[in-house]
């Protein structure tokens, strides 16, 4: 598993991704294996985020929607 | 059907976030039909559960959650039954240290209760047949919530285990979230910034609608056994009638017979015959004779008559409400506190009851005194009334253990009292929790008042200069609102012991406080709610003052007093009180109270009664002091806004001064029925709840107009009366009150050596030790040091050349003169408990070793006392070995000496033991001590200087025409000037005695100063307030000041401040005890020159 933080580019539908695109590479959800939510920092710069872990088509991925926009949390060996 | 079955309300305190009303509401939003409430270790909102949800229209479930062997528990009751049974397993919860169960065992006992099981583990674990138990599965939306449910349901479906929805709720909506993490945080004690298992990940622990949960856990049984759980649940904690505790009673007997027959037989003996119903209970003949002679008057005959009028009426009231019972069970606990001579005394709006005083409950005639029954009782009142008795103070928990004994101790147990976030406390666990320094969060906390109504941004300024422009201050400040007012902790009742006829467990759980108190889950409220009886078991320290007092008369002056019966009209005691010299006495000595005695001048006992209810913010506040001052001296004339106010009001001059008043207005003026008019008086009283004053204000006015009063007089009584805001007394309370008020002047007046001594012991007043020592010299009464040899554990009394405090020692009187000899020259001897470190069993050791023998020297005290060094070097300086060793440096030298060889000694072999532990050239020359070293050990040691610190400074202040406080007490108002100003100005010194800004006075400070000669108080307008802000905030002052003048009372209104240094200097280990100066003294000299 391995931590990454990096932008990424989602298209979903109601709110549920079903694709995204990150380092020019397509990722396609065939599974949505988990979803949560968190939250951080509320006395500060109000952060609540959305995970979703992902079953896509080149493995499991973990995403999330916050603040700014959706990131790569974390790859699934 | 459906609802949240694991819902937390903020009686869980600080492992929820939302009251149980707030939850109410937001689960009736969202379309739930039922809420069941599982507080933390108990049932503490349970009743606030019921009402909320009668108002929303929910069905209330009573739970709790303990965690046992690791896993928090949900217990849900299914009926009356299983209420009990969960409240047994609580009670038994409650009494370990950690309330927890190490194991599932405790749990077995349960009947009538569902258990829901949070896990798999826990599942295997307990295995149970008798309680019907279930799985419960929650989705947080926190990761693994989902596959978690889904093991659950796998796993209960294996076992035959059914499953329900539970997801844990910690608050009602989402933006409660901040409000359950500073919660969190707080019971943590960890800051928003450190990460935490126990602290929420996200905001998801709100109620949730049934539709959303469905989608987050598609276990459609589960929804099933929801329902059919809160179906087979039914339970209703307000019965809506009261159980009284039994009393006592012959076989057979009806308790109305009973107390009817208790009141007749104590009637003769406070009204005469006249008033003798069927003559049932006249079996004392010759007190009817007495009581004949005595009501031989005309107007006793009308008292006997209206007496026996009341009683009758009150005895239907009483049983018509089945209440009769209640009044002879708290008679019972007086009579038994009397039997062991525990001074009591009944107070509040009992006072207003023929058949309380009949009974021996009050010592107030409400005959004679105009007290309103209504008050206290009436037709419509629902639930008990409170019957307040006041005993000694020491004394008190005798009374409770007699009344556990009495009555059963599961029968038995005091109210709590819910403490609630204040804006202080609000202030502190915010700013810890959002990661202040714990400096900076004292600084913050100090920067609020403890209590106000007042919105925390009005102290956004104040807490900004502390922690400058941050932003994390407007969250700090809009996390204390959210705090305000919601449950911190449970705390103890001052004295609601409840009494039940059945267990208490049957209601209540049971806790124990702090220090071993019973303790149940209820404030007094929720308590009267639930049909439970409270009975007020009230300590008062003027109480055991007063016991004691009489006790010192007794043993030192051979002189029995009957305190109680003596005359209410004796004029030397009036004449203290108009002097104002009244420091010590029960409600009258405080400063402001000194001024408004020599305004008012009583003359009478009812004067006493006007004078502790005029003192009162509600009086105060709705600025009636003053017109009845002028009313009473003549200077104004006595008018009433309508003449229908004139039988109400005639004896108060036409001002409304007494909760009766109100109920009377609203009930003959105004037209109310008196369970109305009584509301009418509880809303005015509290004032808070504008929308239900607007109601109550056009029933007012209709009421009064359809009597036939105009609208415009109408409005203005009712203008008059809704400014008797805030807490003023009721005339009973005032009456009860007052006798205290006399009987405390009476002692002072005829016993001050033995009234000062019990004063001094129990400390029940306003002022410090040092100043009551100095009242007590200037009324002539010596105070003696403490001594190794003569004093005892308490305060006493000596003769002169007498000994009186050793064990088996008593002087008995040897008549009249010998008495009266005795009565001048009696002085008070300080105890051995005065010294500090002298703890009570330490001053028992002594005693009982000084029975043995008298100590013959420091070093014969080392040896046969077993004692921390402190605590002889305490007792060196404190001169309580002056007669052994001369004085202080030589004892503290020897006692020095002597505990360090006898720390040798133990170490020696036993042949050494016997060598003198100080021989004499251990003892060098020492030199004398001085007067500014004499005043530290005092001080330090003992609390209060055998000359007043002021002296040391007199010449030099002489020189400086600062004059003494006396000085100001020879100037009067001239003769041809108006108003109390003397037109004099005065420059005087003093230590700060008090230092008082109520909040009647509208931002003066009042500073009082003593003396060697007196003290007096010093008026410092808001002006003079801001620019001497940082002098007057010293312990000793020189001000310059207008004197004024009414009698004997004295004030000064301030212009100007100095600081006046190290008055008390020389403390022990302070820099001036080694020749300090007095920067200050000398800035103010350099002033004058200038």
């Amino acid at each position: 598993m391995k931590l990454m933080m990096e932008p990424i580019d989602v298209s979903a539908r109601t709110a549920t991704p079903t694709a995204f695109c990150w380092q020019g590479r397509l990722f396609e959800v065939e599974n949505v294996l988990e979803t949560w939510s968190a939250r951080g920092e509320w006395w500060g710069h109000e952060d609540q985020r959305e995970y979703y872990l992902l079953m896509t088509t080149r493995g499991v991925m973990e995403i999330f929607r916050g603040r700014e926009g959706w990131m790569l949390s974390r790859i699934y060996d | 059907m459906f609802g949240s079955l694991r819902t937390r309300s903020h009686f869980s305190f600080l492992r929820g976030a939302s009251s149980p009303e707030e939850l109410a509401v937001r689960a009736q939003q969202l379309g739930h039909t039922a809420l069941c409430l599982t507080d933390v270790n108990g049932v503490y909102g349970a009743v606030r559960l019921q009402k909320a949800c009668r108002a929303a229209g929910l069905k209330p479930l009573i739970g709790a959650q303990v965690e046992v062997a690791g896993h928090w528990i949900t217990i849900i009751t299914q009926n009356a039954r299983g209420y009990g049974s969960l409240n047994r397993l609580l009670t038994t919860l409650h009494d370990g240290e950690e309330p927890r169960f190490d194991s599932f065992d405790p749990l077995l006992c349960l009947e009538h209760c569902a258990l829901l099981l949070p896990g798999i583990e826990c599942a295997q674990t307990f295995k149970c047949s008798n309680v019907q138990t279930f799985l419960s599965i929650d989705h947080q939306r926190r990761p693994g919530d989902r596959r978690r449910a889904r093991q659950i349901v796998e796993y209960a479906t294996e076992h035959g285990m059914p499953v329900v929805i539970a997801p844990e709720v910690c608050y009602a909506s989402g933006d409660d979230y901040r409000t359950y993490d500073v919660m969190t945080c707080t019971r943590l004690g960890t800051t928003v910034f450190e990460p935490h298992p126990e602290r929420p990940v996200n905001d998801e622990q709100h109620l949730r609608s049934e539709a959303v949960l469905r989608e987050l856990l598609p276990y459609p049984e589960a929804f099933a056994n929801t329902a059919a759980l809160i179906e087979q649940c039914s339970f209703d904690i307000l019965p809506g009638y009261v159980t009284p505790p039994s009393a006592k009673l012959p076989a057979g007997a009806n308790p109305d017979d009973v107390l009817r027959q208790q009141c007749e037989l104590a009637f003769p003996r406070r009204y005469g015959e006249w008033g003798m119903g069927n003559g049932e209970s006249t079996d004392n003949e010759q007190q009817a004779s007495n009581n004949e002679q005595q009501a031989s008057s005309n107007e006793q005959r009308a008292t006997s008559d209206r007496a026996r009028t009341q009683l009758e009426h009150e005895l239907k009231t009483i049983a018509n409400l089945g209440l009769s019972d209640f009044f002879l069970v708290v008679k019972e606990i007086v009579d038994e506190a009397k039997r062991r001579r525990i001074r009591c005394s009944g107070r509040g709006s009992a006072a207003n009851s023929i058949v309380a005083y009949l009974l021996g409950i009050t010592g107030v005639c409400p005959i004679r005194h105009h007290l309103l029954f209504e008050r206290f009782l009436h037709q419509g009142r629902k639930g008990t009334p409170d019957i307040d008795v006041d005993f000694d103070s020491d004394r008190r928990q005798e009374v409770i253990d007699w009344m556990e004994q009495r009555f059963g101790r599961e029968q038995t147990a005091m109210t709590a009292t819910l403490i609630t976030y204040r804006i202080r406390m609000a202030v502190r666990d915010a700013a810890k929790a959002l990661g202040w320094p714990m400096e900076i969060v004292n600084q913050l906390s100090k920067a609020v008042p403890g209590y106000t109504n007042k919105d925390i941004n009005e102290y956004k300024r104040d807490l900004e200069s502390i922690t400058g422009p941050a932003p994390l201050l407007d969250v700090l400040l809009r996390i204390v609102v959210l705090l305000h007012d919601r449950p911190r902790h449970l705390g103890l009742h001052s004295g609601g012991m409840i009494l039940s006829e059945r267990h208490l467990n049957d209601f209540t759980p049971i806790q124990r406080s702090a220090n071993g108190v019973s303790v149940v889950q209820f404030d007094k409220d929720d308590v009267e709610a639930m049909g439970l009886v409270k009975f007020d078991v009230l300590g008062l320290r003027m109480l055991a003052c007063i016991s004691e007092a009489v006790e010192l008369v007794e043993r030192y002056q051979g002189i029995t007093l009957d305190i109680d019966e003596i005359p209410l009209h004796d004029e030397k005691v009036f004449d203290l009180i108009r002097n104002g010299k009244t420091m010590g006495v029960f409600q009258i000595e405080s400063q402001g109270q000194m001024h408004l005695l020599a305004q008012h001048q009583p003359e009478q006992f009812d004067d006493l009664v006007t004078e502790v209810a005029l003192f009162r913010p509600g009086p105060l506040q709705g600025g009636m002091v003053n017109p009845y001052v002028r009313r009473r001296k003549g200077l104004e004339p006595v008018t009433y806004l309508h003449p229908d106010l004139e039988p109400l009001l005639k004896d108060t001059l036409g001002i409304v001064l007494f909760q009766e008043q109100v109920l009377e207005i609203a009930h003959h003026f105004a037209g109310m029925p008196l369970d109305e008019a009584d509301d009418f008086r509880a809303l005015v009283s509290k004032n808070r709840d504008a929308k239900a004053m607007a109601a109550m204000r056009e029933k007012f006015l209709q009421g009064a107009c359809q009597r036939g009063v105009d609208r415009a007089s109408a409005e203005a009584v009712y203008e008059k009366v809704s400014h008797f805001v805030g807490y003023g007394f009721c005339r009973s309370h005032a009456a009860a009150f007052a006798k205290t008020v006399y009987q405390s002047a009476w002692l002072r007046v005829y016993y001050p050596a033995a009234y000062m001594a019990a004063f001094m012991q129990h400390r029940p007043g306003m002022y410090n030790l040092m100043t009551l020592e100095e009242e007590a010299r200037r009324f002539g009464v010596n105070i003696l040091l403490p001594d190794i040899n003569r004093s005892g554990t308490r305060y006493g009394l000596e003769g002169n050349g007498e000994r009186g405090t050793d064990i088996g020692e008593r002087i008995s009187g040897n008549g009249d003169q010998t008495l009266d000899a005795r009565r001048q020259t009696l002085s008070i001897r300080k105890p051995l408990t005065s010294i500090t470190g002298v703890t009570e069993d330490r001053a028992r050791h002594i005693v009982w070793e000084r029975a043995r023998a008298p100590f013959r020297s420091a070093e014969d005290m080392v040896r046969r006392l077993d004692l921390p060094s402190d605590v002889f070097d305490a007792l060196a300086m404190s001169g309580a070995l002056d007669t052994l060793e001369g004085d202080a440096r030589k004892a503290l030298w020897v006692s020095g000496v002597a505990v360090r060889r006898k720390q040798d000694e133990t170490h020696q072999q036993p042949l050494f033991r016997s060598m003198p532990l100080v021989l004499p050239e251990d003892i060098p020359q020492l030199p004398k001590i001085t007067a500014r070293e004499r005043l530290a050990y005092d001080y330090t040691t003992h609390g209060a200087a055998r000359v007043h610190p002021m002296t040391l400074y007199r010449r030099e202040l002489n020189d400086l025409e600062v004059r003494t406080i006396e000085t100001a007490f020879g100037v009067t108002v001239p003769d041809g000037r108006h108003g109390n100003d003397t037109g004099v100005e005065i420059t005087v010194g003093g230590i700060v005695i008090l230092r008082q800004s109520p909040p009647t006075a509208h931002g003066v400070l009042f500073v009082t100063l003593e003396d060697e000669t007196g003290f007096v108080q010093c008026v410092v307008q808001p002006n003079e307030r801001d620019l001497f802000h940082d002098q007057l905030r010293n312990a000793a002052l020189i001000v310059k000041a207008r004197i004024h003048a009414t009698k004997n009372w004295r004030g000064l209104v301030v212009r100007d401040v100095y600081v006046l240094n190290n008055v008390i200097g020389g403390y022990y280990g302070h820099p001036s005890m080694y020749g300090g100066t007095d920067t200050q003294l000398r800035e103010y000299a350099d002033a004058l020159m200038h």
